[in-house]
């Protein structure tokens, strides 16, 4: 069993990690595999579901075959919210609906709620056999992620309370929703997914279903030959030309790259819950990656 | 060089998108400029994932400005992070009754304000700058501005927020004089908003924006004029960016919305180019004469054993040579660039290193 095999895979990282490749990468994946598959972009921007040449939008357009892509913002949730809640009644104009949506989007936890209500509504609706969404950077997700049982608990009476009960029950499925972290090899950002995924299990039904650690330095050398290098770089040849103390000294920082992405990997591996597994993709040349790398690099990293 | 650009300004906006490394740029150099600038430098950062502290080793709890040391010693650099709900807090108190402050206080909606409002927390942070500036204790302030597309979407935090409140709607909604409209429509609403959020939360959402139409006039006038003097030639505006293929149009989209209150970039770093090892035609001519096993300059036994080590040197050329393609292509006057590191610069002797070389003092 891959995290292919879940029905919703909500993707988040902070910026600069490539969050919206992954997720764009990840629905390729599944869509190659016959799964009808829908791209959600719901970060603000087109992300992921603008990278296969259409501008999407709130109606899902499909982009390949099994691959639909739409993007998501809390405004044209609440209008289809209302519309079918309160079916004639919900289809007010002019200043009433827009003074509602007004006060709803101001109320907490509702514009997260509608979010969160969409991509779940989606994934339950039957018509994908996975939903991929490209979230909101961390902090943003957490709340969003939060925001059935927060608002559950302050407006228990609303239509809109009702609704969490199902979304909360989706979230909490691990064998239905998984959250991936996308991070990068180095301190700083595995040291905020190593929080984010403390938070995410403290404040939220989600779990964390796998961490992407994006342009990372496999070992250049087997252990065995290590020794033997790491003398010669310390006490390389005299008298050596620019070109060859250079590439001896680009040969460190090779090394020293990879012994720092092997160590933060460890941290990592050390503080993840069991069975969650961490995807590798290699580094490779100018960012932003090709989306076709990181496709590949993820469907070797799952076996595929 | 950023030394030049600065001159005698006293503030430094640090702007671009998110993971560019704006923090690591703002703390380096404000580590720099308080070994440089006369007087001190207070450093504010936006960034929730409270990196600042860590990397200048304090500890900062609350909104106050903390002294950094240095070598043990006390400096003149200080540094904030913004907590956005307590900036929010000693806003409503500058500006409300202490009952009517109390009153918003306890008010469940208040409670998300920095979540709830488009740039909440940039808004949070002018009103904490303002403080800052008026206490004239700062020879120069860097502000971290938060991850964003737009460069300036901070400065309008301001007209957003009194946007938000003064919105026709809000009083369509209130009627004036704090009951709902009884109009046919306003009814009609009522009775929507009843049914989907709940009698209960829906008053306090309509009590909510009561109090505060009181308070936001006053609290917009202190944060305008914030924003006024950063958006003036008063400050110095920093573009952090990343060497992406994509660096022109992610520059040309912050430098329109500069260009739109006819400011510009005066600095641009790039940070994270390959180290220049790797961008030297000789370095790959030999790495290449390695990795062939053709006239190497090593013994038999070293060329075989740094195969592996000359692909990598050959993969990286390739990655440093068209990263300093699309740096050249920049507007050349005023950009720096920062090697990529090998350990992120976590300690003050690292960042002060760092901030020395942005400073552009060689002395």
């Amino acid at each position: 069993m891959t995290i292919l095999d879940r029905r919703l895979l909500i993707v988040g990282g902070k910026g600069g990690t490539g969050k919206s490749l992954v997720a764009a990468a990840l629905a390729e994946l599944s869509a190659f595999r016959n799964q009808r598959t829908l791209l959600i972009s719901a970060d603000g921007s087109p992300g992921a579901a603008g990278m296969f040449g259409v501008v999407p939008e709130h109606d899902a357009i499909e982009v390949r075959r099994n691959l639909s892509v739409i993007q998501i913002e809390s405004q044209a949730s609440l209008s289809e919210f209302v519309r079918l809640q309160l079916g004639p009644l919900g289809a007010v104009a002019g200043p009433v609906a827009k003074a509602f949506s007004f006060v709803a989007t101001a109320a907490p936890g509702v514009a997260e709620l509608l979010l969160v209500g969409k991509y779940a509504h989606e994934a339950r609706s039957g018509d994908w056999d996975l939903v991929v969404v490209d979230a909101a950077s961390s902090g943003h997700l957490l709340g969003e992620l939060a925001a059935p049982e927060g608002v559950a608990a302050i407006a228990p009476v609303g239509r809109l309370a009702r609704e969490t009960g199902w979304m909360v029950a989706l979230l909490s499925n691990p064998e239905v929703t998984a959250v991936i972290n996308v991070t990068l090899a180095e301190e700083v950002p595995v040291s905020e997914t190593i929080e984010f995924v403390a938070k995410l299990h403290e404040s939220t039904p989600a779990r964390l279903g796998a961490v992407v650690v994006n342009r990372t330095r496999p070992q250049l050398y087997a252990r065995s030959l290590r020794a033997e290098l790491d003398d010669v770089l310390a006490n390389p040849p005299s008298r050596l030309s620019i070109g060859a103390a250079g590439v001896l000294d680009g040969i460190q920082i090779g090394l020293d790259r990879a012994d720092v992405a092997s160590a933060i990997d460890g941290r990592l591996q050390a503080t993840l819950p069991d069975g969650v597994p961490i995807l590798h993709v290699p580094e490779f040349g100018v960012v932003p990656e090709l989306l076709k790398e990181v496709r590949e690099a993820l469907a070797d990293e799952m076996s595929l | 060089m950023i030394r030049e650009v600065i001159a005698d300004r006293s503030l430094v906006v640090v702007a671009g998108s998110g993971g560019v490394g704006k923090t690591t740029v703002s703390a380096a150099l404000g580590l720099a400029a308080s070994q440089r600038v006369d007087g001190n430098v207070l450093v504010l950062t936006i960034d929730p994932a409270r990196r600042l502290a860590s990397a200048l080793g304090i500890d900062i709890d609350g909104n106050e400005a903390v002294q950094v040391p240095i070598d043990g010693a006390p400096s003149n650099l200080y540094a904030a992070m913004l907590d956005p709900g307590p900036a929010w807090d000693d806003m409503v108190r500058a500006e409300a009754s202490s009952e009517v402050a109390e009153r918003i206080f306890a008010n469940p909606v208040y409670r998300k304000i920095a979540d709830t409002f488009v740039h909440g927390n940039d808004y949070a942070a002018l009103g904490w700058l303002e403080e800052a500036i008026n206490s004239n204790q700062y020879a120069l302030i860097i502000v971290d501005t938060p991850p964003s597309q737009n460069a300036l979407d901070f400065f309008d935090a301001p007209e957003r927020v009194a946007e938000f409140f003064g919105s026709p709607l809000l009083s369509w909604l209130t009627g004036g004089d704090g009951t709902l409209m009884s109009s046919a429509a306003a009814k009609t609403f009522a009775s929507l908003a009843d049914r989907l959020l709940g009698a209960e939360f829906f008053a306090d959402v309509v009590e909510f924006f009561q109090l505060m139409s009181s308070v936001v006039p006053g609290m917009v006038t202190r944060t305008s004029s914030v924003a006024k003097k950063f958006a003036s030639n008063d400050a110095v505006f920093l573009g952090v960016a990343a060497p992406s293929t994509d660096l022109e149009a992610r520059l040309a989209t912050l430098a329109d919305s500069l260009a739109e209150r006819e400011l510009a970039f005066d600095a641009v770093v790039i940070n994270g180019v390959e180290p220049a090892v790797f961008a030297n035609a000789r370095v790959k001519d030999v790495a290449g004469r390695v990795l062939a096993n053709e006239k190497s300059p090593f013994s038999k036994r070293s060329t075989e054993l740094a195969g592996p080590g000359a692909e990598y040197v050959l993969e990286r050329h390739a990655v440093a040579v068209q990263q300093r393609e699309i740096v050249d292509r920049l507007p050349a006057d005023a950009v720096a660039t920062v090697e990529r590191y090998v350990h992120s610069p976590t300690s003050t002797d690292t960042l002060l290193d760092l901030g020395l070389i942005l400073w552009g003092d060689d002395s």
